[in-house]
């Protein structure tokens, strides 16, 4: 793995199957907020890289290697702020870059509707 | 589409396209970095890029050869996400439609049931065959989940309708009344829902239509024709041969069947293939397809010296309308 290069999510575009690309990331993942996977996402992993589908929705998302592990990472328990420190200690030299990217692919994720915020009882992402 | 093949190419394409080859036994020449980019297109064309992600040896961790397989992941990737979405919608429509007479057919179908595993086999669509009493009734269950007509053909006596997702234009399926859409070749070859009612997921069913696809097709991909090793692997016992042959003698398929099986037994040294087609009876023309289609005229099928071969493919289209005829 080479984290940490940007973590890029891509989608399988409505009019056909190219996956596009989607871009980084304006907001940030509040660092105490609990990314939680949302249900029926079908997974499938190849080699290191994921992809994910809805059927509800007819979406794919495809995560890179680095996405990918930022998702294997959100558990429904674990607060940002964590997942950052776990990809940190690995990376110790980079870590200003990680908390960006993390919080970036997480932004993403949530946009795509494969993670929703948690803080405590509240949820902080769209329905 | 490639301008040529080298040999190398063509005999890396063939090696790692059979998902049961033995990995011993390699080809003699590795080709160039250059060369593996040819392989993967090719086989991105041919439909066997899984096979050349997962058999090319080279493709494990030689950083010559990252920039190939960089590109054959992107395709494989796509591919992936497509079939993941097409079977799910298969399944869908399948258990929607569980009490008409149709039967998913060859994509989903050959990815789960012939091949080790599924990723293998990759495909762009979703293929019913349906009685034609049951179309009506399957075009309602189309259309209840999402689905519009966007084509169907021939004019004059339909036999396929091409169904578009309203929200997903990715998502396509075709419900065909016969394999056999050509009108050219109607009338000398038919499989039609009947053949296969009694056990449209049986592996003699399987066989007969990846040869009849394949056969129609003139195997102008690689994919077909491993389709068609495939479903002779699986085909394993005496009574699904018996099966087999006895739907061969309903579609009419034996020339096709006996021409396919050879081809698939020659180019992937298959004894299998070459043991049923033995069972068969003999199939007039069957020598002559043998000249006619060997390995060079599939694996330059996707390359621009496919004009060298386009006769070949012609007088086969020919000889299966003069079977169908005696």
């Amino acid at each position: 793995m080479r984290f940490p290069a940007p973590p890029v999510t891509g989608i399988l575009d409505r009019s056909g199957s190219q996956p596009t690309t989607i871009g980084l990331f304006q907001t940030m993942a509040a660092t105490n907020s609990i990314p939680t996977p949302r249900r029926g996402f079908i997974i499938k992993q190849m080699d290191s890289e994921i992809l994910l589908y809805r059927h509800s929705l007819k979406k794919t998302i495809y995560l890179n290697e680095s996405a990918a592990v930022v998702w294997q990472l959100c558990d429904g328990e674990r607060i940002v702020q964590h997942i950052v420190d776990i990809l940190a200690d690995a990376y110790p030299d980079k870590r200003a870059q990680v908390a960006a990217d993390v919080s970036g692919a997480i932004d993403s994720l949530c946009r795509e509707g494969a993670l929703r915020l948690e803080t405590g009882a509240a949820t902080t992402e769209q329905p | 589409m490639s301008m040529m093949l080298h040999d190398a190419v063509a005999d890396w394409l063939v090696h790692c396209a059979d998902p049961e080859a033995p990995r011993d036994t390699l080809p003699r020449h590795l080709p160039s970095p250059a060369m593996a980019l040819e392989l993967v297109e090719q086989a991105r064309l041919h439909g066997v890029l899984g096979g050349v992600l997962r058999h090319f040896p080279s493709f494990a961790g030689e950083p010559a050869f990252a920039e190939a397989r960089a590109a054959a992941l992107r395709s494989h990737r796509e591919n992936l996400a497509l079939a993941m979405m097409l079977s799910f919608q298969a399944d869908e429509l399948m258990m929607a439609a569980k009490a008409l007479p149709v039967a998913l057919i060859k994509g989903p179908v050959f990815a789960r049931a012939l091949y080790p595993y599924p990723e293998l086999r990759s495909f762009t669509d979703i293929d019913v065959l349906a009685a034609p009493d049951a179309i009506p009734a399957l075009g309602e269950i189309l259309r209840a989940q999402g689905f519009y007509l966007a084509e169907c053909g021939p004019q004059a006596a339909p036999r396929e309708w091409k169904w578009v997702h309203r929200e997903q234009a990715a998502l396509m399926v075709e419900v065909q009344s016969d394999l056999i859409h050509a009108a050219s070749l109607s009338g000398a070859v038919a499989l039609r829902y009947d053949a296969i009612a009694n056990g449209p997921y049986e592996p003699a069913s399987l066989l007969l239509i990846a040869l009849v696809h394949g056969g129609a097709h003139q195997y102008e991909k690689l994919q077909h024709v491993v389709d068609i090793c495939q479903a002779a692997r699986a085909l394993a016992v005496s009574s699904q041969q018996s099966h087999f042959a006895a739907r061969e003698k309903r579609t009419n398929a034996r020339f096709i069947a006996t021409a396919g099986l050879t081809l698939a037994g020659r180019i992937f040294k298959e004894r299998r293939c070459l043991d049923i087609v033995r069972s068969l009876r003999p199939a007039r023309y069957a020598g002559l397809a043998r000249l006619l289609l060997g390995r060079t005229a599939v694996t330059t099928a996707m390359t621009t010296r496919r004009v060298f071969h386009s006769w070949r493919r012609q007088g086969f289209r020919l000889l299966i309308k003069l079977a169908g005829r005696n």
